[in-house]
């Protein structure tokens, strides 16, 4: 059977609305009609509805400027030194988090000597039985060169947080 | 002909059921697959945030409109608990399951809509907001209004059951939210690559941005092929001209639809590639490209009438 229904013009005069009205909403809301940039000076009276504001109709200016030569990449990890003396690096997976949560609630915790949100963090660790005395967050980062490679800088170490010798599991 | 005339051709042309069946199984199923197992297409779920965005002072939580106007029937100043997010969330997943099933359909997929508007949209009633979610929802919420349950559905083989008479082939219905799918993505993609040429100018595609934005996501969520990559900065500044083109030409879909699956295809890898080596969880935007395939052709059910 390849015979359409009929549709009444009500529905299709339904649809013709909803069909221009959701256009109409994603073209003010991603070109910025309603949130012209800062530096149009003249056009910030019709700054009236920035995203998130008319979800799920937004704007998409992710990765939106330039980087040249010279910029400079980190990646933070969380070094835990044992009672052997030994060091290791803490994965987020070790922990049970995604890089994200690990990076917002682990390396924030510690860089901030946080002794208590790190030592529960570190009671699921899944890493050596032996007790951790210390946690510290290193630096390590890579600048953008002119020939476009990425060099690699020297590690920042930072400031240790001593724990007490326990390891709360 | 006249101008009523064009738009009705142009919207509402006789097209397969099959094909909207299609795109109704991959975006509820997708949205199912999320709803269930949250981290397997998000970084971040809201789901995973509930007690924690819920814990926040009343002073960071600026409801958005969708949110405000959900949220209406229990009065302005109310403000959802945790235990309120979860049970949307479980309502959610029943729902989704039955718009994937095809029971109920349309209603089915009215109230999952309506609940990943208020669960993603109360997440971002606190300031920070992302984009993987708009497409299919969007998309779904369209579907709603359409014949999406007539084929592939329980709903379907109920009607014929008691004795209704069957779906038929093509329906001067089952175009207009596939079109619309792809001039959602055409708009999408166009304001994306307008806000990297207003913002960089044609130094983004210097190879150097490229380079500095996939080794930044790279070392953030730690992906081990985004590094390796970021290295090669001549295959960045390659890539840096294929996303803008690929983004804003992507209109071209709809005015070359048989291109469809090519640019579905590109698409998707360009999405998949950039999960792979950043993360950017644009994974969710994946089912919605069913809607530019041609898939009763595919299968040999019949052609679209153009």
């Amino acid at each position: 059977m390849t015979v359409p229904d009929p549709q009444p013009p009500r529905t299709r005069g339904a649809i013709t609305t909803l069909i221009i009205g959701v256009l109409v909403m994603q073209v003010l809301t991603g070109f910025k009609v309603l949130c012209p940039p800062r530096k149009f000076e003249a056009l910030q009276r019709f700054r009236v509805a920035c995203a998130p504001t008319l979800w799920p109709f937004v704007d998409y200016n992710m990765y939106n400027g330039a980087h040249y030569p010279g910029w400079i990449g980190q990646k933070r990890s969380l070094i835990a030194t044992l009672d052997d003396g030994t060091e290791r690096v803490i994965e987020p997976e070790e922990v049970g988090l995604n890089a994200h949560d690990y990076r917002r609630w682990v390396i924030h915790k510690v860089m901030d000597g946080k002794e208590a949100a790190a030592r529960d963090h570190l009671s699921r660790w899944s890493g050596p039985t032996a007790r951790v005395t210390a946690l510290r967050v290193d630096v390590e980062a890579w600048q953008l060169e002119d020939d476009g490679s990425l060099s690699e800088l020297p590690v920042e170490h930072g400031t240790p947080l001593l724990l007490d010798g326990s390891r709360a599991r | 002909m006249s101008l009523a005339d064009r738009w009705n051709n142009y919207w509402f042309c006789p097209a397969p059921l099959f094909d909207l069946a299609v795109v109704r199984l991959a975006l509820a199923g997708v949205h199912l697959l999320v709803l269930v197992f949250p981290y397997s297409l998000l970084t971040i779920p809201p789901v995973s945030m509930f007690e924690e965005v819920a814990g926040l002072p009343d002073s960071s939580y600026n409801p958005i409109v969708i949110v405000k106007l959900l949220s209406a029937p229990f009065g302005a100043d109310w403000r959802p608990t945790a235990d309120n997010l979860h049970l949307v969330h479980n309502v959610a997943i029943g729902a989704a399951s039955l718009a994937f099933i095809g029971l109920a359909t349309r209603l089915a997929l009215l109230v999952t809509v309506a609940c990943a508007f208020f669960i993603v949209g109360h997440s971002y009633s606190y300031g920070e907001y992302h984009h993987m979610e708009t497409v299919p929802l969007l998309a779904m919420a369209l579907l709603a209004f359409s014949p999406c349950n007539a084929k592939l559905s329980v709903d379907a083989w109920l009607r014929r059951r008691f004795g209704g008479a069957p779906a038929p082939t093509l329906h001067a219905m089952a175009r207009w939210p596939l079109l619309m799918v792809a001039w959602l993505f055409s708009l999408i993609y166009m304001s994306a690559a307008v806000c990297k040429l207003g913002g960089g100018g044609l130094d983004w595609l210097n190879g150097y941005t490229l380079q500095a934005y996939m080794m930044q996501d790279a070392l953030y969520w730690r992906t081990e092929l985004g590094p390796i990559f970021a290295q090669e900065h001549t295959f960045m500044w390659l890539l840096g001209w294929f996303t803008l083109i690929f983004e804003g030409f992507f209109w071209i879909v709809l005015v070359r639809p048989r291109w469809g699956w090519l640019l579905a295809l590109t698409g998707i890898s360009f999405h998949l590639g950039i999960f792979m080596t950043m993360r950017a969880p644009f994974a969710m935007y994946l089912p919605a490209y069913a809607a530019l395939i041609p898939w009763s052709e595919w299968f040999g059910k019949t052609r679209a009438t153009s």
